[in-house]
């Protein structure tokens, strides 16, 4: 590689190990609404498979088993969590969401996940926050359902999920009802 | 008032899943718990505050009690600083 290869490519397509930015979706957003951060299944959070998303111990929610590598944001807000594999945003009306991709994937250290929002950022729901790789989290034996819980469940009278456990769910769609 | 210092010890840091304990060790005492890192300070029943703390390896965490409980919380909190 010569001194002056990186002039060259200044114009080039980015690296391919750092995916594009998925496009924007449309999200049903609302004060007291969270959003379907992925296409997939949707399940009740008692069926996480881990005592700690189960036991409500992270708050009330539900969960998403995926059918798309990409995750959006569920809610208009901030994010003030950024780990590889899950991101804690808190919401413009109070809402504190934790969404988190996978089941001990922390013991990836981030390998199969890109984050596309940073600390501090302001996000829009529907905006696309990060892209799993769902081989990678497979064969590496994590179990790959994306929770989304309110973890200042204690500051609402109820949070609870809209819809049937088992039914097909599309990204942006409302999943949780947050009652003040 | 009881407080210790707790060395992150493993990988991962403060995450999910030690968050989780700590925030429902926190909220079942009576007593005040916060925790800081360097200059931030945190609720300790707040499992997002913890972990946006972005403890590492190696990073020192502050616990402060404060309240009726607080040996009994401050022994919890001991118990779970394994991470």
């Amino acid at each position: 590689m010569g001194l002056f290869d990186m002039f060259k490519k200044k114009a080039a397509a980015p690296e391919e190990s750092t995916p594009e930015m998925p496009a924007s979706i449309e999200a049903d957003a609302g004060a007291d609404v969270i959003c379907a951060p992925v296409t997939g299944r949707i399940i009740a959070m008692s069926e996480v498979p881990d005592p700690v998303f189960s036991g409500e111990v992270l708050g009330r929610g539900c969960a998403v088993w995926p059918g798309d590598d990409v995750v959006y944001a569920p809610v208009d807000g901030k994010i003030t969590v950024v780990m590889g594999h899950a991101m804690g945003i808190m919401s413009n009306s109070g809402v504190e969401v934790l969404v988190h991709c996978g089941v001990d994937t922390v013991n990836l250290q981030g390998k199969g996940f890109n984050a596309f929002a940073a600390q501090g950022d302001e996000v829009k729901a529907g905006q696309p926050i990060l892209k799993m790789d769902r081989a990678v989290i497979a064969d590496a034996g994590y179990k790959d359902c994306v929770v989304v819980a309110v973890s200042n469940t204690a500051d609402f009278s109820s949070v609870d999920m809209e819809g049937e456990s088992g039914a097909s769910v599309e990204a942006g769609l409302p999943v949780i009802k947050v009652t003040r | 008032m009881a407080n210790f210092t707790y060395r992150v010890r493993g990988p991962k840091g403060l995450h999910a899943r030690p968050a989780a304990r700590i925030a429902a060790i926190a909220s079942k005492g009576s007593s005040r718990v916060e925790v800081a890192l360097r200059s931030s300070r945190v609720f300790g029943v707040d499992p997002l505050a913890l972990m946006a703390l972005d403890a590492k390896r190696g990073d020192d965490l502050f616990f402060t009690v404060i309240g009726d409980d607080e040996d009994a919380v401050i022994a919890r909190l001991h118990e779970a600083c394994d991470f």
